[in-house]
């Protein structure tokens, strides 16, 4: 008799195993044209009908957070980041909350910071962006450089509340929030996804992981997570992380670069000296909070070893794996639990 | 009774050892057989464009309004040999194989994605 109950129960336990994966199926899309990037969702929906449905709502969130937050185009019928920038020293701009939100974060990440991600670099960006774009194998001047590094006073950018405006003081100042952005969305998108659209996904902004619920595979609860090989020549995998609840965030200097004489300059300035970072071909980073790890990632990126573990050791919930420029790995002291 | 007892603990004990041998057999080999994908799935603007079998080399150049990519399958292996995107990001990306992998061309639309008949993915999301 009671071998019996324990092959029922054994029965049910499997039946009950098969009916979880059978009721849901694994989704996976990738959406193109926003933050410049391509966005990746992989998720778990009951029917083809709902993931198309829930995948369109997604995208347009996506959509409006971009056209709010491009500082390249117009977004169409409202005020946006680029609105804001053709303004400087003319006018304040009323803006979406949303906008208001992003830039009030982009403070706190200046003075989290000590400076080193400011929101107010765009003028010194741009420069950079302009040489890189162009592909001219030359360099901008020092000079060049410096002249627009006097227009980059975080003070400057005027956030009224109240009235729900953003002002630029300085008529030379540029916004960029390159750095920050896509975390700070995908944040906001992803706490609307987990409560309305899906209860289980892991979803990549442009390489901005951000993790909720559980991936279902025999004996997988976590979601893999592989980290980009910085070294393009080689055809290895990298590494595997596994995540629950988690966001990962990379900085590389392998995507977007451009080399003059032979040597590699990437799109991630040290508001300093003014040019490219160059100690790290990667940095990635895991905490619970996908605009926080998006400001760390660049932080880390930045800044040397030894003040870049100081940094990670000084926060709760954060790990940091560096890749130097020869492809050696540090992690930090937590990073194990998460490699798979 | 405490035979009978005796008997039932030892069926037990085989219920439980073969259970285990089970579950630790598919987790082993789990990975295994998944972590290789089947065949590479490209789509243009969200669009299927065809899905072609890992096991056969072939280059599949496409072509649309917002430019060419030439796709080469060698080896079990995936990588864009040739973009006239911009940056060339793609042509950059070292070939990729594993079951979730994907090679994207954000200027064109254009995505590579690894995929197999098992639908557990090796890899649930890309970051870098």
């Amino acid at each position: 008799m009671r071998k019996n109950v324990s092959i029922i129960l054994s029965v049910i336990m499997l039946l009950d195993l098969c009916s979880c994966s059978a009721s849901l199926k694994r989704y996976t899309r990738v959406i193109t044209g926003y933050f410049d990037t391509a966005t990746t969702v992989t998720a778990y929906d009951v029917s083809d009908e709902a993931f198309e449905e829930h995948v369109e709502e997604f995208e347009s969130l996506l959509r409006e957070y971009d056209s709010l937050y491009s500082i390249y185009d117009d977004a169409e019928g409202t005020n946006n980041l680029k609105t804001v920038n053709d303004n400087a020293g003319i006018a304040p701009v009323e803006v979406d909350q949303r906008i208001i939100d992003l830039l009030l974060w982009g403070k706190q990440c200046h003075s989290i910071t000590g400076g080193k991600v400011n929101i107010c670099f765009g003028a010194v960006l741009k420069i950079w962006h302009e040489y890189r774009e162009e592909d001219a194998n030359r360099l901008p001047s020092y000079d060049e450089l410096c002249e627009a590094s006097a227009h980059t006073n975080i003070e400057d950018l005027i956030i009224d509340e109240a009235s729900s405006t953003v002002f630029l003081q300085d008529p030379l100042m540029r916004l960029d929030v390159g750095a920050i952005a896509k975390g700070f969305a995908g944040k906001s998108i992803c706490d609307y996804a987990s409560s309305n659209l899906w209860h289980d996904a892991a979803i990549s902004f442009g390489g901005n992981v951000i993790t909720f619920g559980n991936k279902k595979a025999d004996g997988h609860s976590r979601w893999n997570i592989l980290v980009e090989n910085p070294d393009l020549l080689s055809d290895e995998e990298f590494l595997t992380l596994e995540a629950a609840d988690n966001s990962i965030v990379t900085s590389g200097d392998y995507q977007r670069f451009y080399i003059v004489d032979g040597q590699k300059y990437c799109h991630i300035i040290d508001p300093e000296t003014l040019y490219p970072a160059s100690e790290f071909s990667s940095v990635t980073v895991i905490c619970d909070d996908s605009a926080m790890a998006d400001l760390l990632s660049t932080w880390l990126f930045i800044e040397d070893q030894e003040t870049g573990m100081e940094i990670v050791d000084g926060m709760d919930g954060v790990e940091a794996i560096w890749t130097d420029s020869g492809y050696n790995v540090t992690m930090s002291s937590g990073s194990s639990y998460y490699v798979r | 009774m405490s035979g009978n007892i005796l008997k039932f603990k030892k069926k037990d004990i085989i219920l439980a050892a073969a259970v285990i041998a089970v579950a630790t057999l598919c987790a082993v080999l789990t990975p295994l057989l998944s972590r290789k994908g089947e065949f590479a799935v490209i789509t243009v603007s969200g669009q299927e464009y065809g899905r072609y079998d890992l096991n056969e080399n072939r280059t599949i150049t496409v072509t649309t309004d917002l430019g060419t990519n030439e796709v080469t399958i060698e080896d079990g292996k995936v990588y864009v040999s040739y973009a006239d995107c911009p940056q060339e990001i793609c042509a950059r990306h070292r070939p990729v194989s594993s079951d979730g992998e994907s090679i994207i061309c954000v200027p064109h639309e254009l995505v590579i994605t690894i995929a197999s008949n098992s639908d557990e993915g090796e890899v649930d999301a890309v970051t870098g």
